[in-house]
């Protein structure tokens, strides 16, 4: 354990940041958004928080309420101290992450990049002083190096029911910007900043089998899990900073020193993140009741009708066919490009997007990124899942929903790339990033983030997750993965689900829609698919073709032998044509095989496809030409999708054209050479 | 002004050489098909039964194009990297051509024979391939000196938070700077070749030493005179991305009307690079000061010259 230290001027600042508090609060009181709460409210926060944009310090205090909503009583709390995964090389996120995410590299050159937390002081309201028995502990990996969880022992236990209020003071040494949060010159994104409680887990919530913290450490393949609350923040910054942060902002005042203070409220959400530069470009819209502010760099300010339009097709789109965005607002950042780590970052109706000056209109770069985090909102922000241990929850049911509302607006297969003829939909980039694996059998959806090793996270739960949520769309069809989806969101809103809960809404809603179609039920599926690593490979193998000879030679029937000879052929001949299907992966999933003839019928079969190898044989006078597995693409988690079709009347077309093509790639790049000289 | 009828005399000069032009190409159509005949058998060999490669036949389906390279791609990279070697190769041989192309177009009435353009092949290839090697070297410095300043350049502004439209302005202006001064080292490597074959010198350097102050002498001349070759061959690449663009190849017909244009392009390009030799000889001799000059570094008298038959300048 290591002592925080507590000096005379701390406890001016302590007395200083109180006075604050009491004189904003009392002043500024905050407008409810919702007059019913939507959550359950266990942990809320009221901060007052101070920018030092010289020091890249937030410094300031934090009055936390927070309920035992179990039975059990509680002698320990757990926080987070996300910030201090920054403070040194050893830290469990350093140590994972090589200094390195998402092609963001930390530079540990200067001091001034480093990043840390610390707790000035923590007590109880009117009650026990806790900062000294804080200590550092490491439940995911023993790392005694990483601070960024700490235990609390209590004296006194909380009750059940009972809420208990902590007055913290705290500072915040933001990390130069590299993954999520920090600054960047004067650039400001500041997530995962303050000492934030961990989820006291009830008997029976999730997979707890007694109450018990989760509270993992800040590790690089992970976000976050966090309970939901009222966040009530005052955040002083210089007066010519332009701020976004998550909630309503409820006032804003310039003080006498250069500064001002802005007043955010929010409700019902899980964490909450602010944003500070000088340099925001602000664009306003709105949808409906729901009001959008981009904060944009000067340069990308003409891309602010990119962002405004793709979030208004993803607010459209949710709200048909998942759930109402309940909030009043959303605010989107857009990074610096020197700061691009922290884009691509979600925090309920606040998110970081990316773009960069002359974007090409057909790269949706942009749009993805707004689309897919502003999902988070539904995912990670209201459904509230454990990104630690179940990020497929999240990640995975987001992108798939990216996916569609993409594909959806912009087009299946150009939405997402589609410059000088070489396009590509969003849904194939994602179904690439799994299926283009070198091993794509690596490792199961279901684990722990930390515990993918292999720079396999973000294909397995992104693209496998989204890849096989395609794949139940086919097989359950639109409509009824529809009615999964909001039945799931609709039960578990505000709550934490677990992978256990949305496989029973699967289940319940599937057997409520289909009967018994896919047999008692879907676990089968999600054996396969979410616990298991194997591949789904189907293969039209062959298809063979023979005449089909008049019986003749000796048969015996009721004691006389009757000889059938060879007769002339009279009337069309039969053909037997063999389509052989095989199974070439261990995923089974039931499959289509459309066999096609030469007089232009069609049998569409349907197979469990459980065998290994699979036969369907015809004998008629018409021959098969052709045939395919999984013809109407509903089972895209296939990953070889060249084998899934057999003609016996190859074509040639495609080769010459990129034979004639090759050619002349290959006399430019010699006649390229050739010009040297 | 000069670099105008130089221009001019160097479209005549190609203009006449169509039967070199046909010669070059066909040997560059040859060397392709030896890569592209076997990519062509075992691309067939891998598409095998399947019907979805026929899909990107009409258009590009990037699923079918991914799961194909996938499952092919082993069988089908060595091509793409066979053709880099094919392209380093087939710079040995512009070198043997140069020699050819030049005794060719310094003949009267640029008249055309096989003999006279291997043997112009022979003599100078050894001494072409020295300069090929001295100002490959000089352009890899500087290339890696352009991307180095560039990019040191761009992390600075970057590190202090310069906005995206600055560091683009700044990459935009050092690529063109670049672009600028490889033109000049293109022109100089020309010059070189030239003086080498009009003073049938062996002195590489010293070839080099002359073809920079030729070019530093008539900058102007000699650096628009290269840019206006260029810019044909630029408009030849323009009408062919129109025609490509307007033809496309999603049929059997149209696969076959865009290979033709494609080959005429590279006829073209054949053309084009005759039309730079053959305009920046015209301007070489244009220019009697430094054909002086170079003529200092003829043989002495008495010594015998490489060519019997080719006339330098100061005989």
């Amino acid at each position: 354990m290591k002592a925080i230290k507590y000096g005379t001027a701390h406890f001016y600042f302590l007395l200083f940041s109180f006075f604050v508090s009491s004189f904003y609060l009392k002043t500024f009181p905050q407008q409810t958004i919702f007059p019913q709460p939507l959550s359950d409210r266990i942990a809320s926060y009221d901060m007052n928080v101070k920018l030092d944009p010289v020091k890249k310090i937030v410094s300031g205090s934090e009055t936390l309420y927070w309920k035992n909503s179990s039975q059990d009583k509680i002698s320990e709390l757990e926080f987070h101290l996300y910030m201090n995964a920054f403070k040194n090389t050893n830290s469990t996120f350093i140590k994972e992450s090589g200094g390195q995410l998402r092609g963001d590299k930390f530079d540990v050159s200067r001091d001034i990049n480093w990043g840390w937390e610390k707790i000035l002081s923590m007590k109880i309201k009117d009650g026990e002083d806790l900062t000294n028995k804080i200590k550092f502990i490491q439940p995911d990996d023993n790392n005694k190096d990483d601070q960024t969880v700490i235990s609390v022992p209590l004296s006194k236990p909380v009750m059940p029911g009972q809420t208990i209020t902590l007055q913290i003071n705290f500072e915040t040494k933001l990390p130069k910007v590299f993954a999520r949060s920090g600054f960047s010159d004067n650039y400001f994104l500041v997530g995962q900043w303050f000492p934030k409680i961990g989820v006291y887990e009830k008997a029976g919530e999730r997979y707890a089998v007694k109450g018990q913290w989760n509270c993992h450490q800040y590790h690089a393949n992970s976000e976050f899990y966090a309970d939901f609350g009222v966040y009530n923040v005052h955040i002083n910054v210089p007066k010519n900073y332009v701020v976004g942060a998550v909630g309503v902002l409820q006032n804003e005042v310039k003080n006498n020193d250069g500064t001002k203070t802005l007043f955010y409220h929010a409700e019902d959400v899980i964490d909450f993140a602010w944003t500070a530069s000088p340099k925001f470009k602000v664009a306003e819209a709105a949808w409906r009741n729901v009001k959008i502010r981009v904060l944009l760099q000067p340069e990308h300010f003409y891309l602010a009708g990119r962002h405004i339009q793709s979030v208004i097709y993803a607010l459209k789109y949710f709200n048909k066919y998942l759930g109402k965005y309940p909030y009043p607002n959303l605010t989107i950042v857009d990074p610096p490009i020197n700061a691009m780590g922290s884009g691509g970052m979600e925090y309920p109706t606040f998110f970081t997007a990316g773009s960069l000056w002359g974007l090409p209109q057909g790269v949706r770069l942009t749009e993805s990124t707004v689309v897919h985090e502003f999902g988070h909102n539904y995912f990670m922000g209201m459904l509230a899942t454990n990104e630690f241990e179940e990020a497929w929850m999240d990640e995975g049911f987001n992108t798939y929903y990216e996916d569609r509302i993409m594909d959806n607006y912009y087009g299946a297969k150009n939405s997402f790339f589609d410059v000088a003829g070489f396009h590509m939909g969003d849904f194939e980039m994602g179904r690439e990033g799994y299926a283009g694996m070198n091993d794509p059998k690596i490792s199961p959806d279901f684990q722990y983030s930390w515990q993918y090793t292999h720079n396999d996270y973000g294909s397995i739960t992104y693209f496998k997750t989204s890849t096989w949520m395609f794949t139940l769309e086919g097989l359950l069809g639109q409509k009824v993965m529809d009615d999964v989806m909001q039945t799931y969101f609709e039960k578990w809103k505000f709550k934490h689900p677990c992978g256990k809960d949305f496989i029973d809404v699967v289940n319940e809603v599937v057997k409520e829609k289909l009967g018994n179609k896919f047999g008692d039920n879907m676990d089968w599926f999600f054996n396969e698919v979410l616990y298991g690593t194997d591949i789904c490979d189907y293969k039209l193998a062959n298809i063979s073709l023979s005449k089909v000879d008049e019986p003749h030679g000796i048969y015996d029937s009721a004691g006389v032998n009757k000889y059938y000879r060879f007769k002339k052929e009279t009337g069309k001949p039969v053909y037997e044509s063999k389509v052989v299907v095989e199974r070439l992966g261990g995923v089974i999933v039931p499959e289509e095989i459309l066999v096609h003839f030469d007089n232009g019928k069609e049998i569409l079969e349907h197979w469990d496809g459980k065998d290994r190898v699979h036969d369907f044989i015809y004998d008629r006078p018409e021959k098969v030409v052709w045939a395919k597995v999984d013809p109407y693409n509903k089972i895209p988690m296939d990953v070889n999708l060249i084998n899934n079709s057999f003609t016996t009347q190859p074509q040639s077309s495609a080769a010459n054209k990129y034979f004639t093509k090759f050619i002349f790639w290959v006399e430019n790049i010699m006649m390229t050479f050739g010009s040297l000289f | 002004m000069k670099f105008t009828k130089a221009f001019s005399a160097g479209f005549i000069t190609a203009a006449k050489s169509k039967k070199m032009t046909t010669l070059i190409y066909a040997v560059t159509l040859l060397f392709a098909l030896i890569l592209a005949i076997p990519f062509h058998s075992v691309l067939r060999n891998q598409i095998g039964s399947s019907m979805a490669p026929e899909l990107l036949f009409k258009h590009f389906d990037y699923t079918v194009f991914s799961d194909f390279m996938r499952t092919s791609g082993k069988a089908l990279n060595p091509f793409f990297g066979a053709a880099v070697w094919m392209g380093i190769f087939y710079l040995v041989f512009s070198v043997f051509f140069a020699g050819g192309v030049l005794n060719v177009i310094s003949s009267p009435e640029n008249k055309f024979s096989v003999k006279n353009f291997l043997e112009g092949c022979g003599v100078y290839f050894f001494r072409f391939l020295r300069l090929a090697v001295y100002m490959i070297f000089i352009y890899f410095i500087l290339t890696a000196a352009a991307v180095m300043i560039i990019s040191a350049v761009i992390a600075l502004m970057y590190e202090s938070g310069q906005n995206e439209t600055a560091l683009f302005y700044i990459f935009l202006t050092g690529a063109i700077i670049f672009a600028l001064l490889l033109i000049v080292f293109l022109a100089i490597a020309d010059y070189a070749k030239i003086i080498l074959y009009r003073t049938e010198s062996k002195k590489v350097i010293k070839s080099i030493w002359l073809s920079i102050k030729f070019v530093f002498r008539h900058f102007f001349g000699a650096y628009i005179l290269y840019v206006l070759v260029l810019a044909a061959l630029v408009l030849f690449f323009f009408l062919y991305f129109v025609l490509e663009n307007s033809i496309g190849m999603s049929s059997a017909l149209t696969v076959l009307m865009m290979f033709l244009v494609q080959q005429i392009l590279i006829w073209l390009r054949t053309l084009v690079k005759i039309w730079f030799l053959g305009s920046e000889l015209s301007y070489y001799d244009l220019n009697p000061k430094i054909i002086k000059a170079a003529a200092d570094e003829t043989p002495a008298a008495g010594e015998e010259s490489e060519m019997p038959g080719i006339a330098s300048p100061a005989q």
